[in-house]
């Protein structure tokens, strides 16, 4: 009996080493990851985006991955996305500075402009394409072979000017830029032009690059550099002659200081770029022919072959791009995946790189910092006499001074399981507070019910085993109705605010039958067993 | 302690809850929606003035027409919620209504290309004529509704952002022009309020939300379905875990009493009811349930004492449950009342007047209809 009482006895009790294990295992995991917290506590910006018209839930996957894209490629970090019911998305950014703020509406609202060069000329641009008409098919496959299509339809007019462009034209690319520059030069350093892998020489590679540049009077100039004083020279010269032509250079991060120099004094804006920025992407479509497939610093996303039934003069206003997955690639299965990425970066180049549905940023909601930091205290203070007053109702109400310490150990335990488990997995909001502070209460509620099967009950049905059985009936049946009341809350897609108050009461109510109210029970039935 | 449930006229006891329900479903409608559920505008204000609550609402009213401003203190700082600008609500209607006749223009416009391009191999096809032309009159008409809709939306935004001019037969760019003015004025309007706050009292730091109503309309009807989705998942379990209709039944009806009280008391206390209630409900549904199973496993499945003396008993229990909770709600009632965290306000406002209502259904209502189906029980086993 006696080293029942001991604290080595309440250690063994397996209804109360789980619960110590679970505790200091999430507190490393805490001390190690950190907590997460919703900007009502830290402070932040949520920008609510409603959609043009309602979505499904496929479509609505689809935007929240666009935006996120969009915001990630731009360098903006630490941005939530959450859709809201079918035609709203919440946009969650750690910061309140104005012009932050601002700059990320206009990154998700920004829309491109899509150009079709062929042979230097315009065949088509962005606003030729009718809205709305891009149908991306799915891949199909036939001998392991994968092909995708995307097809599309123009206007009249554009119909009849993309015939003229491309008369003739067969078997040559379709430019496909998205945002092209112009007034541009670019300058490499000579040492970077040539491409061995595929055998061009430098005059090749520059002629292929020129080619691909080349677009009526908005042509992008390509130059080689090298280090000697003549081509430096030569260089200014160029520019001295075209004063006034050019607005920027982008050029290699190795080219000479003196032509920087020069440059600048004149006014260029100037970007120097990497050898991998600088060297587009070739692809040989025929024994003696080679393209720049694609080249990102000048826009040039993509280049599709046209088809000879189209390059002979007849008129359509439905088109179809289409490619073969390259066997370069070996699986079936990572041909699918080529060919399902290249259907969708096609159809976001003819969209000008747009969202699959047009959005408009609300206004946004700022929390300063500060406000957050006192939310967060004033919560801890709530939750503090919260223990207090209940632990000390419970005492006045049993006269029993023993039980404060198994109420307030259990439930501060819980509460620490539940602001762990939701802090490392998901984000603590203000709404997962409240459901922590309602935790308080029910979770008394069943210590109760256990109180009063052992201090009463037992006198009358004998062995405190069969009392406890029917506590944690009632207890079992308790906790299941509340889990079964949260979940549709729980599994709401537009009540974004207040579903960490379902993630709390659930935590809670499952953490209280499995875990801590067995522990609690375990201290009782050991102190009055003496 | 007497023992209530050993008088005579216990099923008496249930008129108290059926008045209470009464006088409560009266008061539904009075309730009073925030601005997340009505739509609308909160700002919270971050400052020591020391202004008087009152001044300030009528000094807000009368700086910013139709605001109805509703002003909170706390020792952290100010809270002012205020009615959405009638003008910017009626353009995001009109906006809506853009985007919808933009919608059937574009797949009108998609028809009339693919039809005219079967036309060509089928001149004669008379079906794909009359299609043609229902398109081509379709696409006419969504033409000028968007326009008009678009003309409406510049009107109502006009004192924001002043006339727009554009072209409207350039439609490409007609899109771009009924977003951008929309965003323009709310963010002028916004820069309006917040200046005129400042005219009114200083502030450090501020921060502002607005819910459009047509975004508030849709969390209000999610509302009703999570709910309705909570009652009928908990009555399905409630009916497998008893496998008799009249204590199913009379659990049940404890937990819709609890909502109907709950909201009654809303509207008489003028407690507002926001998106963070649907918590507050969801746990009284949760809650009701508690007490009442505790009472009605106490007085049907054991056999220590009489029914009265376990009625009784679990009474006891019951209490000391439904206070607990008052206890934890109501500190976080009061504490967030002065310091001003309406999340808080709205998900305890609504379980503490819930749970005083849930203590007289529970221990008024269902617990004699159980008693009652107890004791008829007995005298039908003799």
């Amino acid at each position: 009996m006696s080293n029942q009482h001991s604290i080595k006895g309440y250690l063994k009790d397996r209804r109360i080493w789980p619960l110590i294990v679970i505790v200091v295992a999430l507190a490393l995991l805490d001390w190690h990851y950190g907590l997460h917290f919703g900007i009502e506590f830290v402070g932040g910006t949520q920008i609510p985006i409603t959609l043009e018209h309602p979505v499904n839930v496929t479509a609505m996957t689809g935007l929240i991955t666009a935006l996120q894209e969009r915001v990630s490629t731009f360098g903006l970090k630490q941005i939530t996305v959450e859709g809201v019911g079918s035609s709203e998305v919440y946009l969650t950014i750690p910061t309140v500075s104005p012009s932050e703020i601002n700059q990320t509406i206009d990154i998700i609202q920004s829309q491109g402009k899509f150009d079709g060069i062929v042979n230097g000329n315009e065949a088509i641009n962005g606003s030729d394409i009718l809205k709305g008409s891009i149908g991306q098919l799915t891949p199909t496959v036939s001998n392991g072979s994968v092909s995708w299509t995307v097809t599309f339809y123009v206007t009249n007019a554009a119909a009849q000017k993309f015939e003229k462009v491309v008369f003739g034209q067969s078997n040559q690319p379709l430019y496909m830029f998205l945002d092209r520059p112009s007034g541009v030069v670019l300058l490499i350093n000579s040492s970077q032009i040539s491409n061995t892998s595929l055998g061009i020489t430098q005059a090749q590679a520059l002629s292929i690059m020129q080619s691909a540049l080349r677009y009526s009077n908005q042509t992008i100039t390509v130059m080689s550099v090298s280090n000697t004083n003549s081509s430096i020279a030569g260089t200014e010269r160029f520019f001295a002659a075209n004063k006034g032509r050019y607005k920027q250079v982008i050029a290699s991060a190795n080219i000479n200081r003196t032509l920087i120099n020069y440059l600048q004094s004149n006014n260029y804006t100037i970007k120097l770029e990497s050898r991998a920025n600088m060297s587009p992407q070739y692809t040989k479509i025929s024994i003696n022919q080679t393209i720049v497939q694609s080249w990102p610093i000048v826009g040039l996303l993509s280049a599709p072959l046209l088809n000879p039934s189209i390059t002979n003069g007849s008129v359509s206003d439905s088109y179809e791009i289409s490619g073969v997955a390259p066997t370069t690639l070996t699986s079936t299965q990572q041909r699918l995946l080529y060919a399902q990425n290249q259907t969708k970066t096609i159809a976001s180049i003819l969209n000008g790189g747009a969202l699959p549905v047009a959005i408009i940023a609300g206004t946004p909601t700022t929390i300063p910092p500060t406000l957050g930091s006192y939310f967060l205290y004033v919560s801890g203070i709530i939750g503090a006499i919260a223990i207090g007053l209940v632990s000390l109702f419970i005492v006045i109400r049993y006269r029993k001074i023993f039980l404060v310490a198994p109420i307030l150990i259990t439930t501060a335990m819980e509460l620490f399981i539940i602001v762990s488990i939701i802090g490392l997995v998901g984000t603590i909001d203000l709404a997962a507070v409240a459901g922590m502070i309602a935790v308080v209460g029910t979770g008394v509620d069943a210590q109760i019910i256990i109180t009063d099967e052992l201090l009463s009950g037992g006198k009358e049905t004998g062995s405190s085993k069969t009392v406890l059985g029917n506590a944690f009936y009632i207890i079992w049946a308790d906790a299941a109705l509340l889990v079964i009341a949260m979940l549709p809350l729980f599994f709401s897609t537009s009540l974004v605010t207040v579903v960490g108050f379902s993630e709390s009461t659930i935590i809670g109510a499952m953490l209280g039958v499995l875990i801590t109210r067995p522990a609690y029970s375990a201290i009782l039935s050991r102190h009055y067993s003496d | 302690m007497k023992n209530i449930y050993e008088s005579k006229h216990y099923k008496l006891f249930i008129l108290i809850p059926v008045i209470m329900l009464l006088i409560s479903l009266y008061f539904i409608p009075h309730i009073q929606l925030d601005s997340t559920l009505k739509g609308g505008i909160s700002v919270q204000l971050v400052t020591n003035s020391t202004a008087n609550v009152r001044t300030l609402t009528t000094l807000v009213d009368s700086k910013i027409p139709g605001a109805q401003a509703s002003v909170s203190k706390s020792p952290g700082g100010l809270s002012i919620t205020m009615a959405e600008n009638t003008s910017i609500a009626s353009a995001e209607t009109d906006l809506l209504a853009f985007y919808s006749a933009y919608g059937n223009y574009t797949s009108a416009t998609l028809n009339i290309t693919a039809y005219q391009n079967e036309l060509t191999s089928q001149p004669t096809n008379a079906t794909i004529k009359a299609l043609l032309t229902s398109n081509q009159q379709e696409q006419l008409k969504s033409i000028k509704d968007f326009n008009a809709s678009l003309a409406s939306e510049l009107v109502a935004l006009r004192p924001f952002i002043g006339t727009v001019s554009y072209d409207s037969n350039n439609y490409v760019n007609l899109p771009n022009i009924a977003k951008n003015s929309y965003s323009n004025a709310s963010l002028v309007y916004q820069n309006k309020i917040l200046a005129t706050l400042r005219t009114v009292l200083p502030f450090s730091s501020y921060s502002y939300n607005e819910v459009t109503p047509t975004l508030g309309a849709f969390f209000l009807s999610e509302m009703i379905n999570i709910i309705i989705a909570a009652l009928v998942l908990v009555a399905i379990v409630v009916f497998v875990i008893f496998r008799t209709p009249v204590p199913a039944f009379a659990v049940v009806f404890g937990a819709v009493a609890d909502l109907v009280v709950a909201l009654g008391a809303m509207g008489i206390f003028g407690i507002p009811l926001g998106v963070a209630s649907v918590g507050g409900l969801l746990m009284l549904i949760g809650f009701a349930f508690d007490t009442d199973i505790l009472a009605a496993v106490r007085i049907l499945k054991r056999s220590d004492g009489t029914p009265e003396q376990r009625a009784l008993s679990s009474f006891k229990t019951g209490t000391t449950m439904t206070i607990t909770a008052l206890i934890s709600f109501s500190v976080l009632f009061a504490v967030s009342y002065f310091a001003f965290i309406p999340t808080y306000l709205e998900i305890s406002g609504v379980v503490i007047v819930g749970l005083v209502g849930d203590i007289i259904t529970t221990w008024l209502c269902d617990v004699p209809i159980v008693l009652w189906y107890k004791k008829r029980k007995e005298v039908h086993n003799k």
